[in-house]
């Protein structure tokens, strides 16, 4: 009864801090970037020989978000993954140029692979929770990944958590449940807990919604709107209304002649939409092509 | 500006739809046709693939089923059989104590060395890990009675020719370990890679990775596995059949010689001189198959049971 209540005034608590967003977003439209917590300088991802993506030089403003649009083949995912260093899986996978963190940079500033991907969140293209897992589990999974143990907190961190991500109220009853059985929906709600519950500075989005019906996309879009003022957000998504719709600044990646992506305009969102640069960014969000 | 002079049309639009109906009718009335030929040529080779093995069964159940009784399965084996009373056999109880304790040994020897070799050529990918990869691969191949003599050299020879339970369970834990390392590597293989990433991403350690989602995740698989090479090595007569000895009695000493299932349907066959023995031979049979199908039939209960609530 008591953690009902609880839920109710925290949900309440979000639905406001939601209502007072768009005054927010008014607020600090089109002076971009304040504080960046994240910078790339001449990002390349190569594959052997093969280059997927170059020349990406842009910030990430903090408690922004920021999208990473373009046609198929431009390399958003590929440079998305360079982020949190998953590229290091990949047998010939090379990444050049600088990516910092809070001034450190991510593969030669020293920090080990498994904190800079705590520090890094990620939520995947399509939900993808832990089959062997309850609920509960997943998402105190990333906690017991990183060696938290004692169970207050992490009791504490899968409540919290699931309410960042709107779905405590579903899943309170059947915490114990397989996270399999939940709708495509709220697993991919499932997984932003699970994300969230390491407390990330950063949350990667690839193509968060495009496993899913339009009403899950909505949830997930309104969500990404409170979830920034804890998070910095970066999303790939091929939807350029989303972009428009969720995020502040706005990278647009096409692939050059080379067959190679790089980076064309890097601007806020208003502006890219608006008044861009680029004619090929002009084109692509006139629809043209892509 | 004509480049190509192709001949007029001369057929009207539907005449043209006309005739591709008619030859998409015809097409479809001949693939009818030779669907039904193939089905009879398919059934009957599913009947001549099915008439041995259901004659085995009908054979081995019709002449077997008289020797399944408490009697038989709890009584070891006569020790000698009278010439005037040559129905009295006795069991075959001392056979099931050996083959239980032989294969028990053997799994419990065969099954973490076959998931750690599993576990690192899944981690692995070096030129090294896929030279031992074909190596286990070829294993699985070797002549079993190879390896028999192989374990007759280090093992029976060294501790001066003495047939033990042991070394028969060494001998099949030999054959068990490469078939259970391809099928844990490959249930390993079958644990989907956004699920690993998903791990990583929260900055999990490759062993914890391993051990909290990879492991879970292909547990059922691998018991399949795991039982499936158990029921292979059940029936396994030429790895042990000289490397045992022979135990007349329910012997669970490891050290001490034992008699299997298959060895002593051997020794009856060929070493007997009373038909009687040679009788009891289908009721071994019956046994031996009964206990290689409830092993699968187990395997499959798991991985159904396991595979419930999973997308």
């Amino acid at each position: 009864m008591e953690i009902t209540e609880q839920g109710n005034e925290a949900s309440k608590q979000a639905q406001q801090a939601a209502d007072s967003i768009p005054s927010m977003v008014e607020a600090i439209a089109d002076k971009g970037p304040q504080t960046s917590i994240m910078s790339l300088r001449d990002v390349a991802v190569t594959f052997g020989s093969k280059v997927a993506v170059r020349d990406v030089s842009f910030d990430v403003g903090k408690n922004r978000v920021t999208s990473m649009i373009g046609p198929s083949g431009s390399g958003k995912t590929t440079l998305l993954r360079a982020l949190n260093r998953l590229h290091d899986l990949t047998k010939g996978a090379k990444v050049t140029g600088s990516i910092t963190l809070d001034d450190t940079d991510i593969y030669n500033g020293g920090i080990p692979t498994t904190l800079l991907r705590s520090r890094i969140g990620m939520v995947f293209q399509r939900p993808n929770p832990f089959p062997t897992m309850s609920i509960y589990e997943n998402v105190a999974s990333g906690l017991r990944f990183n060696g938290v143990k004692k169970k207050s907190i992490i009791d504490d961190a899968v409540e919290h958590s699931l309410k960042a991500a709107a779905l405590w109220d579903a899943v309170e009853n059947r915490l114990k449940v397989a996270g399999g059985t939940l709708s495509g929906g709220e697993q991919q709600r499932l997984c932003i807990a699970r994300a969230l519950a390491v407390e990330p500075e950063i949350l990667l989005m690839d193509e968060p919604t495009s496993a899913l019906d339009p009403v899950s996309t909505q949830h997930i879009e309104d969500l990404m709107s409170s979830l920034k003022e804890i998070v910095t957000i970066i999303i790939v998504t091929h939807n350029m209304q989303q972009a428009a719709r969720v995020s502040d600044d706005c990278a647009f990646l096409l692939m050059g002649d080379d067959r190679a992506g790089e980076l064309i305009e890097f601007a806020t969102t208003e502006k890219i939409f608006t008044d861009p640069s680029d004619k090929r960014t002009l084109d692509y969000i006139q629809g043209r092509f892509g | 500006m004509t480049v190509i002079d192709a001949p007029r049309p001369t057929m009207t639009d539907d005449e043209r739809r006309a005739l591709i109906q008619s030859a998409a009718r015809a097409t479809y009335n001949r693939k009818v046709w030779m669907s039904r030929v193939f089905m009879v040529f398919l059934g009957l080779a599913l009947i001549i693939a099915l008439i041995p093995l259901l004659s085995i069964i009908r054979d081995v159940i019709g002449n077997g089923w008289r020797y399944v009784n408490w009697t038989f399965l709890s009584t070891p084996q006569a020790a000698e059989v009278s010439m005037f009373n040559q129905n009295a056999i006795g069991g075959i109880s001392n056979a099931i104590t050996g083959t239980l304790l032989i294969d028990a040994i053997a799994t419990l020897i065969a099954i973490p060395i076959s998931i750690l070799m599993a576990i690192s050529l899944y981690e692995s990918s070096g030129r090294i890990m896929n030279a031992v990869r074909m190596y286990v691969e070829v294993m699985i191949g070797l002549p079993s009675i190879l390896v028999g003599i192989f374990i007759y050299v280090v093992v029976v020879t060294p501790m001066g020719y003495r047939f033990t339970a042991f070394a028969g369970a060494l001998a099949l834990a030999m054959m068990m370990i490469p078939l259970m390392t391809i099928a844990c590597e490959s249930a390993l293989r079958a644990v989907p890679e956004t699920l690993t990433e998903a791990a990583l991403a929260l900055g999990a350690k490759p062993s914890r990775v391993m051990l909290r989602v990879v492991l879970p995740y292909a547990v059922p698989r691998m018991i399949t596995g795991i039982m499936l090479s158990m029921s292979r090595a059940v029936g396994e007569t030429a790895p042990i059949l000289f490397i045992i000895g022979s135990s007349l009695v329910n012997s669970w000493k490891p050290l001490q010689p034992a008699t299997s299932l298959p060895t002593m349907m051997f020794n009856y066959l060929f070493n007997s001189n009373y038909q009687s023995q040679k009788d009891a031979c289908w009721g071994i049979a019956l046994i031996l198959i009964f206990a290689v199908f409830l092993l699968n039939l187990a395997s499959r209960v798991i991985v159904a049971r396991t595979q419930k609530g999973r997308s």
